[in-house]
């Protein structure tokens, strides 16, 4: 029942960031110094923030920025590491063992500091946020896909294709892949909010969306020196990041669990 | 048995160099792929317009015009003896400045681990414990809120609440207890969510094995069972989370310290990428990195002491 709430709210989160461009009451880009900090209002529901912008379609924009680059990272990494795990574990020889030193490698690091790394090699935006975290999250998914695969390539139903004649893409899309998929899924959605989380931390610390996108942790970071008598103007993205995160938690611990 | 165990401990130290070398390799060479000249980089920070002369003199001087196998190799040698180079925007030593900043990072780090796992074990074994009481409902709710919750916002929340609205804590800086605490208490809270989460499963999976069944047969009391064998069980697979959680805790305070104004290295490696100051980024992560090896090695192989069932063949 909560799953159901959960996943319904977010699909409505998901249709609503679609068409945010076309349902913002106000332009969240707009700059209007005499409408400096106004209280909600019918005209500005969640108030103006310190350049008199409207927060409400400031975070309803800056929500595609945040769920919508955490779903690109993700579905690209996934894919990624898909194709990565699958020549590991087909190949052997060569690639099979640089692949394995390579993992053991960029494992030891914590991956947020290699993410770190990249970013100060292409310098700060969201771009090389994106190429970072995608980065990382190939490499940490791909090791856990290798290992799934070798573990199901161990299992009898396989090793019995394989003398039956399966082979390739075949035995790959209707014996390996199936099993995975699970596994894939859960990655996905439970690792959503982290990325979601991850972004809003680089552009808060100035690394990744820069001004005047309204990204929300951007936002935060806006906010903050306004925080003493202005609380709403960080208050109100951060609650927007919690909520996605903990209704993504929520739909991935239940679909763990089941 | 002992001998065993000084074998493992003997190969884990040898493929240690190993991974040390794989990560200064990595860390050297991703510094060289910068779309910027290093040399280019310098010359803007002091103020002087870059010609394509000025940065090939410099090249030559810093020795950026040799072959890249030349530069990592010399490179390295001034990393084995500890010198890690001098800043693009201080003219510094990297080695002193990173040396004046990490202890208030390891600080920070070290207190919000203990306090989590402080909190976290006695309630993830409590609600373990009881699984259908209202103690257990809430423990899980609160743990999932907060590794639900962005470590900066949760920060600043508790500045504005302890210290705008309560004024019992500063709202940043450094230098008495009352500093540590908010910012111990940001970093601290999504990891006792992670942990407790963690524990109360692994706990859960444990009452239900038939030697606890068989415990409570032979008339072993409930604490005997818990303290003696239960907990053991439960924690020791859980120590290399432990450790890789405390090498986590490094860069999740780059966040936190920000937020804090808190002099520690996270701070100064933000800066550090804003200006491209690539030596200091550089020798940060290759510290921290080594750092977190060395974690994990030590977590390994206490878990190999307090659990020697462990397979070798998963290392090898």
């Amino acid at each position: 029942m909560i799953k159901k709430i959960c996943l319904l709210l977010l699909s409505l989160i998901g249709i609503i960031s679609l068409f945010a461009p076309w349902i913002v009451p106000n332009d969240p880009y707009l700059i209007d110094t005499t409408k400096r900090f106004f209280n909600p209002s019918w005209q500005y529901p969640l108030g103006t923030d310190h350049l008199g912008r409207c927060i409400f379609s400031r975070i309803l924009i800056g929500m595609r920025y945040s769920v919508g680059s955490a779903l690109i990272i993700q579905l690209i990494s996934s894919g990624f590491s898909l194709a990565i795990a699958t020549i590991v574990t087909f190949r052997q020889g060569i690639t099979k063992k640089i692949f394995i030193r390579l993992w053991d490698i960029l494992l030891s690091f914590p991956i947020i500091i290699l993410a770190f790394a990249l970013i100060s090699v292409f310098g700060p935006g969201l771009r090389s946020v994106i190429i970072a975290l995608v980065f990382a999250q190939t490499i940490y998914y791909s090791r856990i896909f290798h290992n799934a695969m070798i573990s199901l390539s161990e299992m009898n139903y396989i090793k019995a294709a394989r003398v039956s004649g399966t082979t390739g893409i075949k035995l790959l899309k209707t014996h390996f892949i199936p099993h995975i998929l699970p596994t894939l899924y859960t990655l996905l959605s439970l690792d959503l909010g982290k990325v979601i989380l991850e972004i809003a931390g680089f552009s808060f610390i100035g690394l990744g969306v820069q001004a005047p996108i309204p990204e929300w942790g951007m936002m935060i970071d806006e906010g903050k020196q306004y925080m003493r008598q202005y609380p709403a103007l960080i208050i109100y993205p951060g609650i927007s990041i919690f909520m996605i995160v903990l209704l993504l938690h929520q739909v991935g611990v239940k679909k763990h669990a089941n | 048995m002992k001998k065993t165990l000084w074998l493992f401990c003997l190969k884990r130290l040898a493929s240690l160099p190993i991974i040390l070398l794989g990560v200064s390799l990595l860390t050297f060479f991703l510094m060289r792929i910068v779309p910027i000249e290093p040399a280019e980089v310098i010359l803007r920070l002091s103020g002087v317009t870059p010609t394509t002369e000025s940065i090939r003199s410099l090249e030559k001087e810093m020795g950026l015009n040799l072959p890249l196998f030349e530069q990592y190799w010399l490179w390295l040698k001034d990393v084995l003896s500890l010198q890690f180079g001098t800043s693009f925007v201080s003219k510094l030593p990297v080695a002193e400045e990173l040396l004046s900043k990490f202890p208030a990072t390891v600080l920070l780090a070290i207190n919000s681990f203990v306090l989590a796992l402080t909190i976290s074990v006695p309630s993830g074994i409590i609600s373990a414990l009881y699984p259908y009481s209202l103690i257990n409902k809430f423990v899980r709710m609160l743990s999932i809120i907060s590794v639900s919750l962005p470590t900066f916002w949760l920060g600043f929340m508790l500045i504005y609440i302890f210290s705008i609205q309560l004024n019992l804590f500063p709202t940043n800086g450094t230098g008495s207890l009352a500093h540590l605490i908010l910012p111990t208490c940001t970093l601290a809270i999504p990891i006792i969510g992670l942990f407790t989460q963690t524990i109360q499963t692994a706990m859960t999976q444990e009452l239900t094995k038939p030697y606890i069944d068989y415990a409570y047969q032979r008339g072993l009391s409930k604490k005997t069972i818990i303290m003696k064998h239960v907990l053991k069980h439960t924690l020791t697979p859980l120590l290399s989370l432990f450790g890789l959680t405390l090498g986590n805790l490094m860069a999740g305070a780059i966040v936190v310290e920000q937020v804090f104004s808190w002099p520690g290295v996270g701070r100064y490696l933000i800066e550090s990428i804003i200006n491209r100051d690539y030596p200091v980024i550089q020798s940060y992560v290759l510290i921290v990195a080594t750092l977190y090896v060395c974690i994990n090695l030590c977590t390994d192989i206490l878990q190999r002491i307090f659990d020697p069932r462990i397979k070798e063949s998963t290392y090898d």
